[in-house]
Parts: C-alpha cells; structure tokens; sequence
C-alpha cells in the first residue's frame, strides 16, 4: 500500500482536491 | 441534496479517478513495468542461467514470479549467500515473490491498492475540508 502511495502523488492530490471540494459542497449552511 | 449523498458522490469520483490512473492512463502498467525491470536487474545478480523474473498479471499486482530451473539451494540461498528469491525480495516494493511451481497466496491486486489509496486521500482530505467549512463563525467577542 505504501508503494502506491508514494508512487502516485498526482492521483493522491487529485482524490484530496475532490475531497475538499465534496466537503464544502456538503458544507451545513451559516446562521446569520 | 443530503450530505452524505454528496460525501458518496465525491467518493465515487475520487475511486473513478483511481481505476482512470490505473487502467485507461497506464500508470498500473508504467508502476508494475518499473517493478519488473529491477526486479531482473537484482535476480541476473545470482548469476543462474535459465531464470527469467516477471511481475504478476492476472491481475496485475506487485507480486513476482520467478521460473527455471534451480534447486533448493539456490532458490533460497544458504547463510549469508542469497538465493534467487532473496534477490528478488530486495526489489523495492515487491510484494509476494514465488517460484512459479509454487501456489498463488493471497495479495491484493494493484487496482484494489490504488483504490484504497485514492479512498484514504479522499477521506482525509474531506474530513479536513468538512472541519475547516463547517466550524462557527464568530460575529462579535460574546458568540
């Protein structure tokens, strides 16, 4: 597992991009 | 739309893009390709005739296979003298190494790997993502 890790940064940031931007789609909306 | 049903969208397009990396974009290939020729590299090193060294196909995995003749000895070396299996198992980030007159034991297929891995970054990074957009914002000093 580690091997592919370090193998495929660009995949593992491309997953992580997705990530944060699922994460402030999915986002609770502010009370004013 | 729910949160969690956004959270398994993001995460369906996160394993996506982990099957596009590995199948349709090479890179399974291009990493197991790599693993093979040092894999060659370290086993010419016992300098046996007749032994060839691939990597594992069906499916693909970080697994070696090696075939030819050899007898105990010098598969497995004795003491401080390496056999052909133990220049196998000096090839950086191999998994399991077998002659090929030997059974298949269990590992996982690279797929299922670079799935893991793009699941695990997604993970982390939405949790991350989740803290960071969902924590309160301050109006004034009393909130």
């Amino acid at each position: 597992m580690w091997t592919v890790a370090t193998s495929y940064p660009l995949l593992l940031s491309l997953a992580a991009v997705i990530g944060v931007a699922t994460a402030w789609w999915a986002r609770r909306p502010q009370k004013d | 739309m729910r949160a969690p049903v956004k959270f398994l969208i993001g995460l369906a397009l996160a394993l996506l893009a982990g099957w596009v990396w590995h199948g349709p974009a090479g890179q399974g290939e291009k990493l197991a390709g790599r693993m093979e020729a040092d894999l060659r590299n370290l086993v010419a090193q016992a300098d046996l005739p007749g032994i060839s060294a691939r990597i594992e196909r069906a499916p693909l995995s970080r697994d070696a296979v090696i075939s030819g003749t050899a007898n105990d000895l010098q598969r497995e070396g004795l003491g401080s003298q390496n056999g052909v299996l133990d220049y196998a198992r000096a090839t950086p980030g191999i998994g399991n190494v077998r002659w090929d007159d030997q059974p298949k034991g269990f590992s996982l297929p690279l797929l299922v790997e670079t799935l893991i891995v793009a699941a695990l970054a997604y993970v982390l990074a939405f949790g991350l993502g989740a803290l960071l957009f969902n924590r309160r914002r301050r109006h004034s000093f009393i909130d």
